[in-house]
Formats: C-alpha cells, sequence, structure tokens
C-alpha cells in the first residue's frame, strides 16, 4: 500500500516495555491520531518511525519499503516536538529554512517557501524575530512551519497543542486541522486529548501500555468503544459485567434484552446519551437521582441503581428534569447496549 | 551501558589528572606542612594557632568585616533585586548590564578606582582641599574598615541583584495578591509570602557573598593598609614577608575548612533555586512605574546604583589623564590638567625604577598569561562539559560535578601557597616554570568554563539535535549548523571568562609571579605601594588599561551568550 505501515514494532527500555506489537497504518493523504493517556508509549512510537530510535522488533514500511538501516535524515519525516525544540541560535526565517536547507533547495526555493509556510501559519512578518522573543502560541506556529518547509511526506506532531491554554488551544486546533486538509498532508498526530484527536483526524488509534487498544474512525470509536479501557478513557463508566441467559442478560442494574450474539459472561456499556424520559423505550431503568448538573445543552444526571452510581446526560430543554432525591424512570432501548471485549 | 561509562571515563581523564596534580596534591602538602610541625598531634597547630593573640585578632576581624559587609550588601541589593524584578523602565537593559561591571573587574582596579576617588589625592579630598582651602585631606578613606566595606559593597552587590532578582522576577506575583484578598497587609505579605518565598535565592546569595568577603584579599591588602589583616592578608604576609610556611599553612588549612564548608552549603543552597514552584515568564511579573512612589524609588535606587557602581571606576580613568599639582618628572616639571604622562611614562625603563621592565610590558606578561590560561582552561573543561553535559544523572557525573567546583571554593592566596610549597621541589618543580602562573589562573577559571559550557551543551542534545536530524540534517550537517554554532558561542563565552579572571586575578599571582614578570595587578600594587605622584599616576594609568580588557571582556559575554542558555 502507498503511505506508512507500522508491523508488530516492540521497544523496551530496560524493564519497562514502552511497545508491545503495534501495527497499524497510515494511508497517503490520512490524518491519523494516536490517543492514549501519558506514558502509554506514543511518544516513543514517534521517535522509532522518525529514526531517532531502534525498535527491539518489528519493521516500518513506507510504500512498501522497509525504512530499516535508513538514517532519520534520509526518511522525509518530519516531526514536530512536544517542546518545539526551535533553534536558539537562528531568528523565524533560518528555523523554517533549515529544512529546505539540509535537503540542498535552491535560494529562491527557499525563500519562497519560507514565505509561504510563515503566510500558511499565519505568521507573514515574523521572519527576522529572534525565536526567544516569541509567545508560546507563536513558537509552535513556527514549528509547525519548520516541519512544514521541507515538505516531508510524513508530519509527525507530538502533543503540539499540549503546553497551551485552553482557549488557544481550541483556536490552533481549528486552524492546524485546515492547513493539513488544505495541503493534502499526511500526518500522525499524537494527543492525550480525544477532542483534539476527534476534531482533527480522519482515524483514531487509540493506545494503552504499548498496545493498540481500538482503531478507527472517530465516529466509530465514540459510538462503539472497543473495551473497557477505551470507553473509561473517552469519559464513558456506565459499564458492568452481566450473565446472557436466552437472549437476557442478568446484571446488577437489572434485566434486560442481550445484544446479538451475547453468549456466557459479557461486558457491557450503557451510553449516557442514550435514555430517554418518553416512555418511548423497550426497557426500563430505575433508580434513584443523586445529583444534576446543568451543562449547557444537556444536563448530567448521577442516578443510583441498585447502589450502582450511573450518569446520563439529558436534554436540557422542553422536559422539567427531577430534582436530587428523586425517583425516576429512564426509557431505554436494548438495542444501545454496547457489548465490551 | 559499559561502552559509556568508558567514554565518560576517558573525558574526565585530563580534567581529573588536572585537579589532583595541581589542587589536591599542593592543598594536601598545605595540610601535611601544618600538622608535620607539631608532634602534639593533630590539631596542635591549630589551637596553637587560635590560642594566639594576633591570630585571633585575624580570624574575628574575617568574620567580622565580612558579616558586615554581607550585611550592606543586602541593604543595598535587596531593594534593587525588586527594582529589577518588578518593574520595566527605560535603560534597564543598561543597568542590569553596568551591573555586570564589578564582576570582571580585577580587585586592583577596583582599589586604584577608589583610591581615585575617595584617596588623599582622589578627586573628592582634593576638590573638599581647593574649596575649603585645606592644608590637609578631610576624609580618611584609605586604610579604614570602611574602605574595606565600600569596596565589598561595590563588588557583591551585583551578585544580590542577580541571583535575587532573577529568581523574583519569575515569582508569581499574584501570589502576592493572594494573600492580600485573604487580608495581608503589605508588611504581612512580604514577611508571609514574598521572603518566604524568596529565602533560598536569598540564603545561597548571601552565602556567596559572604564566601567572597571572607576570602577577600586584594582590596584588603591595598584599601585596608598595614591595620587591617584577614585570614587571606595574614597567609601572604607570613608567606612573603616572614617566611613562615608552616604557620602560613596552619592558616590555609583553617580557611580552607571554612570555605570547603561554606561551599557545599552553598551548592545545597543553590540547586534548591533551580527547582521551585511554577516561575512564571517574565511578561507576567513585571509592571511599568505608575504611582509617584514607584518612581521615586525606581529614581533614587537607580541613581544609588548608578554612583556606587561607576563613580570609583570614572574617577580611576579621569584621574589617570589628570594632574592636579605640578609633578617633577624627569623630563620636566609637569603642569595641572590634562595629561598623557603617566601613560607615556608606563612604557620607560628609568634607571631608579622598581622594575627590571617596564610597567608597560606587564600587560604583555598579562596578556600572555591569559592566552595560555584560555587555551589550557578549555582544553580541560570541554570535555569535563562534554561528559557533563551527556548524562548528569550518572554516577560518575554526580560525584565529579560538584568536584569540579571545589576550586571555586578555594582562595587564590591559598592555591599560590600551595603551589609554592607542593611544586617547588622533586618530583615537581616548577619553581621557574613559565606556566606556573597561568596554572593557578586556570584552576580559579576552571569553574566558570565548565559552567558555562555544560548547559549551551546540554541544550543541544539531544532535543536539538533531534530536530535538525528530522528536518534532513546529517550527523555532519547537524554538527556544523546546530553543535557549532551554540557551542562556539559558549566557547567564546568560556574563554573570555578565562581571559578576564586570568588578566585580573591578583591572590595567586602575588605569590607566583617571578620578581621579572610582573603581571599588571602585581605591576600597580607594586605602583600603588610606592610614595610619589608619579607612581601613583602610573598605577592608574595601568589600572585604567586593565579596567578597559575587563569592560571588552564582558560586553563579549553579554554578547556572545544566547538568551536563556547559561547559569552561574
Amino acid at each position: 500500500m502507498s503511505g506508512l505501515s507500522l508491523t508488530d514494532l516492540h521497544k523496551s527500555f530496560g524493564p519497562t516495555q514502552a511497545l508491545r506489537g503495534i501495527s497499524f497504518d497510515v494511508a497517503e493523504g490520512e490524518i491519523v491520531a494516536v490517543l492514549g493517556p501519558s506514558g502509554c508509549g506514543k511518544s516513543t512510537l514517534l521517535g522509532i518511525i522518525a529514526g531517532l530510535e531502534e525498535p527491539d522488533a518489528g519493521a516500518i514500511f513506507w510504500d512498501d519499503r522497509n525504512l530499516a538501516g535508513v538514517p532519520p535524515h534520509k526518511r522525509g519525516f518530519g516531526l514536530m516536538f512536544q517542546d518545539y525544540a526551535l533553534f536558539p541560535h537562528k531568528n523565524v526565517r533560518e528555523n523554517v529554512a533549515f529544512g529546505p536547507q539540509m535537503a540542498g533547495w535552491n535560494e529562491v526555493a527557499i525563500r519562497q517557501r519560507v514565505e509561504e509556510a510563515l503566510i500558511l501559519v499565519g505568521l507573514p512578518d515574523y521572519g527576522e524575530r529572534d525565536v526567544a522573543s516569541l509567545s508560546g502560541g507563536e513558537q509552535q506556529r513556527v514549528a509547525l512551519a519548520r516541519s512544514l518547509a521541507p515538505r516531508p511526506r510524513l508530519l509527525m506532531l507530538d502533543e503540539p497543542l499540549g503546553s497551551l491554554d485552553r482557549t488557544l488551544r481550541d483556536r490552533l486546533l481549528v486552524e492546524l486541522r485546515e492547513i493539513l486538509q488544505r495541503t493534502g498532508q499526511t500526518a500522525l498526530y499524537v494527543t492525550h486529548d480525544q477532542e483534539e484527536a476527534f476534531s482533527l483526524a480522519d482515524r483514531v488509534v487509540v493506545m494503552n501500555q504499548g498496545q493498540v487498544a481500538q482503531i478507527g474512525t472517530p465516529q466509530a470509536v465514540y459510538r462503539q468503544p472497543a473495551n473497557p479501557f477505551v470507553a473509561r478513557f473517552l469519559g464513558l463508566n456506565n459499564i458492568f459485567q452481566g450473565e446472557v441467559h436466552a437472549g437476557q442478560i442478568r446484571s446488577p442494574i437489572g434485566d434486560f434484552p442481550a445484544p446479538k450474539d451475547a453468549v456466557g459472561t459479557i461486558t457491557f456499556l450503557i451510553r449516557p446519551d442514550t435514555v430517554r424520559l418518553d416512555g418511548s423505550g423497550s426497557a426500563q431503568l430505575k433508580g434513584l437521582v443523586l445529583a444534576r448538573t446543568f451543562r449547557g445543552g444537556f444536563c448530567r444526571l448521577e442516578i443510583e441503581i441498585a447502589s450502582h452510581s450511573l450518569v446520563f446526560d439529558l436534554p436540557s430543554t422542553g422536559i422539567d428534569l427531577p430534582q436530587p432525591g428523586a425517583n425516576i424512570l429512564l426509557d431505554y432501548d436494548p438495542r444501545d447496549t454496547i457489548q465490551l471485549l | 551501558m559499559r561502552n559509556k561509562h568508558n567514554v565518560h571515563l576517558l573525558l574526565w581523564l585530563a580534567p581529573l589528572a588536572f585537579l589532583a596534580v595541581f589542587y589536591f596534591y599542593p592543598l594536601g602538602s598545605i595540610l601535611s606542612l601544618s600538622l608535620s610541625r607539631s608532634e602534639a598531634g593533630i590539631l596542635a597547630p591549630f589551637v596553637e594557632a587560635v590560642a594566639s593573640d594576633s591570630v585571633r585578632r585575624v580570624i574575628d576581624f574575617t568574620i567580622w568585616q565580612a558579616l558586615l559587609s554581607t550585611l550592606l550588601t543586602l541593604l543595598l541589593g535587596l531593594p534593587g533585586a525588586y527594582l529589577l524584578a518588578r518593574y520595566d523602565f527605560r535603560g534597564k537593559g543598561l543597568l542590569r548590564a553596568l551591573t555586570g561591571v564589578p564582576f570582571v573587574m580585577p580587585t586592583l582596579v577596583v582599589a586604584a578606582g577608589f583610591s581615585a576617588l575617595l584617596g588623599s589625592h582622589g578627586w573628592i579630598n582634593v576638590a573638599l582641599m581647593r574649596l575649603f582651602d585645606l592644608p590637609n585631606p578631610p576624609i580618611q578613606f584609605l586604610n579604614t574598615l570602611a574602605a574595606i566595606l565600600v569596596a565589598h559593597v561595590f563588588y557583591n552587590t551585583t551578585i544580590v541583584l542577580r541571583m535575587v532578582g532573577d529568581f523574583w522576577s519569575h515569582l508569581d506575583p499574584r501570589l502576592g495578591k493572594a494573600a492580600q484578598t485573604l487580608g495581608a497587609n503589605r508588611w504581612q505579605v512580604l514577611h508571609k509570602v514574598t521572603l518566604p518565598l524568596l529565602s533560598p535565592a536569598i540564603y545561597a546569595a548571601a552565602l556567596l557573598v559572604f564566601i567572597f568577603d571572607f576570602t577577600s584579599f586584594g582590596v584588603i591588602l591595598v584599601l585596608g593598609g598595614p591595620h587591617f589583616a584577614t585570614l587571606e592578608v595574614e597567609i601572604y604576609y607570613q608567606t612573603i614577608s616572614l617566611f613562615d610556611l608552616p604557620l602560613a599553612a596552619a592558616l590555609s588549612a583553617l580557611q580552607l575548612s571554612c570555605t570547603l564548608g561554606m561551599t557545599i552549603l552553598y551548592a545545597r543552597l543553590s540547586g534548591k533555586i533551580s527547582l521551585p514552584l511554577k516561575l512564571q515568564s517574565r511578561k507576567h511579573t513585571q509592571g511599568r512605574l505608575i504611582t509617584w512612589r514607584q518612581r521615586l524609588f525606581a529614581l533614587g535606587m537607580v541613581a544609588l546604583l548608578l554612583i556606587i557602581l561607576t563613580t570609583p571606576l570614572l574617577a580611576l580613568a579621569g584621574r589617570s589623564l589628570t594632574t592636579l599639582g605640578g609633578i617633577d618628572s624627569p623630563e620636566g616639571s609637569i603642569a595641572p590638567g590634562l595629561t598623557l604622562a603617566f601613560y607615556r611614562e608606563l612604557g620607560i625603563n628609568r634607571q631608579e625604577s622598581l622594575f627590571y621592565v617596564t610597567p608597560l610590558s606587564a600587560i604583555g606578561v598579562s596578556l600572555t598569561y591569559a592566552s595560555a590560561t584560555v587555551i589550557l582552561a578549555l582544553i580541560l573543561g570541554l570535555p569535563a562539559a562534554w561528559a557533563l553535559s551527556t548524562d548528569r544523572k550518572s554516577p560518575l557525573n554526580r560525584i565529579l560535578d560538584p568536584l569540579l567546583m571545589l576550586p571555586l571554593g578555594t582562595s587564590a592566596v591559598t592555591l599560590g601557597l600551595g603551589f609554592i610549597i607542593a611544586l617547588a621541589h622533586p618530583p615537581l618543580d616548577l619553581r621557574a616554570s613559565p606556566l606556573l602562573v597561568p596554572i593557578a589562573h586556570t584552576l580559579v577559571a576552571f569553574p566558570f568554563v565548565v559552567r558555562s559550557l555544560t548547559p549551551a551543551m546540554q541544550s543541544i542534545q539531544p532535543r536539538l539535535r533531534h530536530a535538525a536530524t528530522v528536518l534532513g540534517a546529517s550527523p555532519r550537517q547537524v554538527i556544523r549548523h546546530v553543535d557549532l554554532p551554540i557551542v562556539g558561542r559558549a566557547l567564546l563565552v568560556a574563554a573570555t571568562f578565562a581571559f578576564t579572571i586570568s588578566i585580573g586575578e591578583f591572590g595567586a599571582t602575588s605569590l607566583l609571579s617571578r620578581p621579572e614578570f610582573p603581571t599588571a595587578p602585581v605591576a600597580i600594587y607594586r605602583l600603588l605601594s610606592r610614595p610619589g605622584a608619579m607612581n601613583y599616576g602610573q598605577a592608574l594609568a595601568l589600572s585604567t588599561i586593565l579596567m578597559a580588557f575587563a569592560v571588552v571582556g564582558m560586553l563579549a559575554i553579554e554578547r556572545f551568550r544566547i538568551a536563556e542558555v547559561g547559569e552561574f
């Protein structure tokens, strides 16, 4: 296939296993986000793809060519560092020009490309600035311009928005997506923030303790988390175990129809946004309201069912929601039950 | 892993060998000489020394003047640090740069500067005599405790300004505001929030100032006169005038144990400064001067700092170009007014002169020694800094890092004495070697060289190297475009440190330099201790030349230092 292919990458540092059999593909022009908590091996993965570190086992392919033994500067991959790593002895223009210079472009082409890259990130007049004088957001843009300038066939971004404050992050996220899409850039984006991953990526690779926990489009991963780890990482905590008997789940929070093909003991998830109060469901959940929080577009209810605490989100308009302390009857469609591995 | 350790060991080889032969061996010799004197037990020579009245007086005075100097320095430095930390105003950059001047100024130049300002032939006394028609200089400044204290304040205020000021400028001012909203008044904020937060920086700065005052030599020798002797000066007298090497060695050992103890404590304290609270960028911590009270405070503080930092040096340069009364020189009398006579005289070898050579040639000697020092210090400092920068946490580096800083806490006179005792006979007889002085200077400069190289080397690896590599730079291009430019600038800074330290060093040189090859500071000292307006004028002229070198050196350091890279 054309693009990046990772097969069964392993890497250990002493007793800690950073990567334990990572395999996935990034097609040309695709933006893939690697999502996972800190310490799950994301940064190690980027270092290995870039060639800065050697994998203990496994292989990296680009367009079906094995990259083993290809030194980092000949891979044509760009990497934008978490702390930017701008060269302190060069100004903005010289930082951005570095990649094209190393690639041996001619002066005119370099000048043009630097200008283009700076316009792309919205800093057209910053060429002669000293990098030490830039704010965090400006440094981030310069780092992006620098990694885009040599037209890498793959751009890797390591938590590029991690150290910025919320508002700036939201704004830059939109710009970043636009820039990557407009240039058709193949990109691998590493983050611990699901919002970033979901709003930016064509596909998401969720990582946990050096392994791939799930791969899919943002919608698919959110709709259908594969296992309790992914569900919890996405903030979906209504997870229970139950026994399947004759098409029914028997669980601590009640009995209802089981998903198709489910047998034996299963772990399942009830998504917080799948209940209603309109009597339309074929199953009911009965509980006690513990807390009610207004969240703008929806209300979050914490509900106790058989001494288990569940969280549900209900539309905040149209209906009067019960107060804490009141009993509640939630309508539920058993087809929304998600079986986890 | 094994391999890496071997590389480290290899890098450490030369620096460690150097320290072993020229630092630990001489200090060991001092110790063994001071012990050998007595049959009455290990502590006997020290007990004996401390029991003698004259030595007790010296020790008491050493501590007393250092305490007093430190206190005065804090008194000026802390408000100054507050001004630089919390306010942004026009000319602040210049003020900050000016505060760096004392750091590179040779002690003899400073002593000459204060003499030119407040000495009996200094500007102020001469002006007062003219104005009120007095027969004698009204201000007795030289040979007083005040002279010593003022010179120490001149020297060390910078340390407080920089160490406390830098730390303060990164401290979140909202902490104070938070305290105010919780009901604290201004004094309570200062007392309960600001000072406790600043305390590691203040203690570290105060201790460093105390160490420098404790081991001060040139200032006390020249400005204090014969009445005042610190341990350092006493060691010098015992060695040079009384030839009582065993007593000098006992005093040295005593002083060494004090300074080493304080240096270790200092290293602990300064370690604390680098891992504090959440530090804020300066943009959030500094404001403009708005109220009249703020402006008045700023104006007063800036004026005070400017007066203390610049007047002695301006007085020196001006006085070296002026004759105030008629002077009889061998070429005839010189009329009062502007003159270059003192500078011309520097180049003339007089029959009755106290030099075998012209005073001007002392500049040549100093430059030669300084060049040798730069080369030596870089040859030894580079591998040490390299080893330190690759892995600061490796066990080897953790032990060796503080070891390198030891010379910083060892007085220069003690080093000189150690050389005289240890290197004057086989197996190492270097008495006649022209390398003796540069080797001593290298020891003094070594910690500074390593300290300015290591952070730069750390900053490039592995972060910036990786950044360059993924941008397509081959290993060779990485060295050319990243390592060399960044380390190159740090090398320039380190070289300049070594150069300015060497050119101004007086403590060790005063014991080691040979009469026919005096360095510039030694020549200034000889000239200052001679009577006569011509000698005095020449001392000032030579000091002015030395000052010019120091200022150029400082400007070079400021120029080449990369922002945010570099630590003290």
